[in-house]
């Protein structure tokens, strides 16, 4: 086994702990708090202690602690969160759904603020502290100390009259062409991506630039500058190639950390996607649909982190040693 | 001292304790500079700024700037308060992390990596909704999910410390760990704990406005998040009222800024090799390059 596959097995170890760790901590945290879900309801009428039972025993929490969480890992092993108490759906088809809705509006802002971001950033910063790279760094670190929601609601005021400000496509849009509701669809998501960008464009803006900083410090680009090389060869082929790693691994942390990272967005939004449901499901003190979806944060979250970790130890052989 | 000096003569720390002092001192003198009381109406529904009401007024037509300066008590309070209780607990781990090593590091880095990886706000939020919404909950909820960047910095710079003669010295002449952590330990970690609390704020009203926003918030208070939540919830944007919206996210992200400013300046301060961005091109750190010129 060669270095690089025993840390990349080391990693999927750690991963796997922190994941079951996270997943026995969501159990102690819904479960094995004082009260339990019938306990409120000796308040309503005629609610007799019978009643009580009879509930306590068909939901399974009149059982030792030890037996619920074992029955509580056997039936997550099989894909069973439970069942929502809003829909009496069970809650990982509902989170199934709403992660379907996230994914693609969450993308398309990263990708946007990537590429946009890392052009701006990276043609600014040749000239460091120059007037551009300034009120870039300055705008940067702005964005970054903005609160997420509010700037969403900013959008909304400005853009409201333009674009539509809510839901995921125009609910009376019936049998159009395929045209159509793709650029139904388009309009939509435009302002929550938007919102996405600028929120990761703040603190991307700040990484990359002080990674190209750093790699344009490098003996490797002083040679190509006394080579006589174009600025922009240097900027881009012989600085950026290397200023990339930290962007790579960045990016994958973020997108891990997105699928609840933009809750609030979904929210301003009302974009029917993992943020909205939690929302709701804060609303209707729905906890099985609340402990569902940490659980799909958490594990999203845990596996993009090591993704992250095999992404860097591939491209960069040096952080298996 | 002279670190306090050479902190304080930095602009940019100037700019930000004086923005900080002034948004606490806005708290906490907040009921005798309200103008208008924050409980009923003053002005027309969404009135637009005027002489009389300088933000303008919100759904209820209560003042603006009388719920700012209102919103400011409960968010300096939740920032400082929970960064309190994030700054000890952090605190205390770190500097058992970093001066007893072997298992207790163990232990203590085991449980941060941990909490590092979970995601915050939907922790937060879950346990917001479990435990309830009062400004203790929240203060707490907050706090107990802040620790991990305060542990990691603290610990850092307690292993530096260790190593120095001094530690040794006071140690061969027979100093019991607490009288070393008290007496040579704690006065140099002491600096490093206020900029992190001064972050930790921050961090702590950017959470309480997420929390507010998600409707997790304090009924029975105003803080600038649940200003900001109100505007939406009552629709302040189709209405156009940007009045109504603008003004409690400016003063977040002016502690915001404010904090990064302060925190920077010690951070540099205590580091001074920080500074020279062209000359350590390898700190993988923002700095400015004139930076020194500055110290």
């Amino acid at each position: 086994m060669s270095k690089r596959q025993r840390f990349i097995l080391r990693r999927a170890g750690s991963a796997l702990v922190i994941a079951l760790i996270a997943v026995s901590f969501s159990f102690v945290l819904f479960r094995a708090l004082p009260g339990d879900a019938t306990a409120n309801l000796s308040r309503v009428p005629n609610f007799t202690k019978e009643a009580r039972a009879a509930l306590r025993a068909q939901f399974g929490i009149d059982k030792p602690l030890t037996t619920q969480y074992a029955l509580y890992l056997k039936q997550l092993a099989r894909g069973n969160l439970g069942v929502s108490f809003q829909t009496q759906q069970p809650v990982l088809h509902e989170v199934w759904r709403s992660v379907r809705n996230t994914v693609p509006m969450v993308l398309l802002g990263t990708v946007v603020a990537i590429l946009v971001g890392t052009w701006i950033v990276v043609s600014a910063a040749y000239r460091q502290g120059g007037a551009r790279d300034r009120v870039i760094t300055g705008a940067a670190m702005i964005i970054y100390a903005l609160p997420v929601q509010w700037l969403g609601l900013l959008l909304l005021v400005w853009l409201a009259r333009w674009l539509p400000t809510n839901g995921m496509s125009d609910p009376y849009l019936f049998d159009a062409g395929f045209v159509t509701t793709l650029a139904d669809r388009f309009q939509h998501v435009l302002l929550p991506a938007t919102c996405v960008a600028l929120m990761l464009f703040g603190s991307f803006a700040l990484v990359v630039r002080s990674s190209q900083l750093e790699a344009l410090g490098e003996d490797h680009v002083l040679t190509a500058r006394a080579k006589g090389y174009a600025n922009r060869r240097i900027v881009w082929r012989e600085a950026f190639r290397s200023a990339m790693l930290p962007l790579v691994t960045l990016s994958t942390l973020t997108l891990g950390w997105l699928i609840g990272g933009v809750l609030l967005v979904e929210a301003v939004f009302s974009w029917p996607g993992v943020g909205l449901a939690t929302v709701q499901a804060v609303g209707a003190r729905d906890y099985p649909m609340l402990q569902g979806i940490f659980l799909v944060i958490t594990v999203s979250v845990v596996g993009f982190n090591f993704l992250g970790d095999v992404l860097h130890a591939v491209l960069d052989p040096r952080v298996a040693e | 001292m002279k670190n306090l000096r050479r902190v304080l003569t930095r602009k940019t720390v100037l700019a930000g304790v004086f923005i900080v002092a002034l948004f606490t001192l806005v708290a906490a003198f907040a009921p005798l500079l309200e103008p208008y009381p924050i409980d009923r109406p003053s002005g027309a529904a969404f009135a637009p700024p005027s002489a009389a009401h300088w933000l303008g007024c919100d759904d209820a037509g209560v003042d603006m700037l009388s719920l700012v300066i209102a919103g400011a008590q409960n968010s300096m309070l939740v920032g400082f308060a929970a960064a309190f209780v994030a700054v000890l607990i952090g605190g205390v781990l770190g500097i058992i992390a970093g001066y007893k090593g072997s298992w207790g590091e163990t232990t203590v880095t085991g449980v941060t990596d941990f909490f590092l990886v979970i995601p915050a706000l939907p922790l937060m939020i879950v346990l917001a909704a479990l435990f309830g919404q009062t400004i203790y909950h929240i203060v707490l909820v907050i706090g107990l999910l802040s620790w991990m960047s305060v542990t990691y910095v603290v610990r850092a710079q307690v292993h530096t410390l260790k190593e120095r003669g001094f530690v040794s010295r006071a140690r061969s002449l027979g100093a019991g760990d607490l009288y070393v952590i008290r007496h040579h330990i704690l006065p140099h970690v002491a600096p490093l704990l206020v900029a992190q609390t001064v972050l930790t704020v921050a961090s702590a009203v950017f959470f309480e406005a997420a929390l507010a926003f998600i409707g997790l918030g304090d009924p029975s208070r105003v803080s600038w998040g649940t200003i900001i939540q109100n505007a939406f919830v009552h629709s302040a944007v189709s209405s156009g009222a940007w009045w109504a919206i603008v003004p409690p996210g400016v003063c977040i992200a002016l502690v915001v800024l404010g904090s990064f400013l302060i925190g920077q300046g010690v951070e540099e301060a205590m580091n001074p090799r920080l500074g020279h961005a062209h000359v350590a091109p390898r700190s993988f750190r923002l700095r400015r390059a004139t930076a020194e010129d500055e110290l």
